[in-house]
């Protein structure tokens, strides 16, 4: 089970680059990254790399099971940064320098639950937006609003999962207006866009399939059925 | 004074202002400001990139645009607050007034600060149709300052 609470966004302040604490999973067998000037998800087994295994072995103890990793520039070095919590961090650059360890591996290695994790942690930026956020006198993000939009777009995961035999699409999460959270699915043929407004316990939804066929609607957050949503599956 | 010379007084103020008012025609363009935190600079496409979020509306009079008769797209940029942590979408007049976005575009100058600021009014609310209206609006959009991702 991935910890989330345990995933940030930092800053590595000699690289300028974004870079994002990533659950690493069982047993050292992935390496999840995403870099941001690369913009896309890749998976990186760690194969015969002893040392690599060894350094993983580490992190995994320090924090406990959950351990969290980050990769700034894929192509020069890896710097890979554990956080056992979002207030401190511990640099392993000197013990992982080479990336050269690592065999490529298609994206087939993620499953979906590790891939929404990945975009849910990718979220987390959405609770730190505080008042005036963009610089228009926008109000800020409550944790308590993000974390129902999380836990609404789990259960819908969870209910496609358990009453649909297809693969789901993973979506974009962002914030909406008035604290609200948009969850976006534009990669596929249908789009789909959900908000979650928990300030008003709203749901909003909207979907169209190359501008013949849409569907929009409403519902309350705490009494809805999963069946009257756009599904984000593959057919 | 009493009140209906106050009112007067008000009037006589209001009425210079009221005729800067121009009628913007369909043919020109209107330039929004889009801040950086409204951009995914993961996304590769240019407009998939621009958050849904980035055309609602700021206040209850609509969605705040200059009027490219009276303003650069590079003006436009420099009036916000934190330039460098913008940028500038363009997208016609009249693509707004007509179907299936049927708004009303409004020329509202603010004194002394912004002849170009205009109102484009009669954007739903996002419930429960409203989303589908921005990624609309978005579909017409043209970028003309890229937002840099620094």
């Amino acid at each position: 089970m991935v910890n989330t609470k345990n995933i940030s966004f930092e800053k590595v302040p000699d690289r300028k680059q974004t870079v994002r604490a990533l659950p690493v999973s069982d047993s050292g067998s992935k390496l999840f990254n995403s870099i941001s000037n690369i913009g896309r998800l890749k998976a990186y087994d760690f194969g015969n790399a002893s040392k690599l295994k060894n350094n993983f072995k580490v992190l995994e103890h320090l924090i406990g099971g959950n351990a969290f990793m980050s990769v700034v520039d894929f192509h020069d070095f890896a710097k890979p940064v554990v956080y056992p919590s979002q207030s401190q961090y511990i640099d392993y650059s000197e013990t992982i320098k080479s990336p050269s360890y690592w065999t490529f591996k298609e994206d087939e290695l993620f499953t979906t639950e590790d891939l929404l994790a990945i975009e849910i942690s990718n979220s987390e930026y959405i609770f730190k937006l505080g008042d005036n956020w963009d610089d228009n006198n926008s109000i800020g993000y409550t944790y308590e609003n993000w974390l129902v939009a999380i836990g609404f777009l789990k259960n819908f995961f969870k209910w496609m999962s358990e009453n649909l035999k297809n693969e789901i699409h993973i979506p974009k999460i962002y914030h909406g207006p008035n604290g609200s959270i948009d969850i976006i699915w534009e990669q596929m043929d249908t789009k789909i866009y959900i908000n979650i407004d928990n300030n008003n316990n709203l749901g909003t939804f909207y979907s169209y399939y190359n501008d013949k066929q849409k569907s929009s609607g409403e519902f309350e957050l705490n009494d809805f059925d999963f069946k009257i949503l756009p599904l984000p599956i593959k057919f | 004074m009493s009140s209906q010379e106050n009112n007067e007084k008000e009037i006589e103020l209001q009425l210079p202002f009221e005729k800067k008012r121009e009628t913007i025609p369909h043919k020109d363009h209107l330039y929004l400001r889009v801040h950086k935190v409204n951009i995914d600079f993961n996304v590769e496409d240019q407009y998939k990139k621009i958050l849904p979020v980035a055309f609602d509306m700021k206040g209850d009079d609509g969605l705040s645009v200059d009027w490219s008769e009276h303003s650069k797209p590079e003006e436009t940029l420099s009036r916000a607050n934190k330039p460098e942590q913008n940028g500038i979408l363009s997208f016609n007049c009249g693509d707004v007034r007509k179907s299936p976005f049927s708004c009303e575009v409004i020329h509202d100058p603010i004194e002394n600060i912004n002849y170009a600021h205009s109102l484009v009014c009669g954007i739903p609310p996002r419930k429960p149709n409203g989303l589908e209206f921005r990624i609309q609006l978005r579909q017409i959009c043209k970028w003309e300052i890229q937002c840099i991702n620094k």
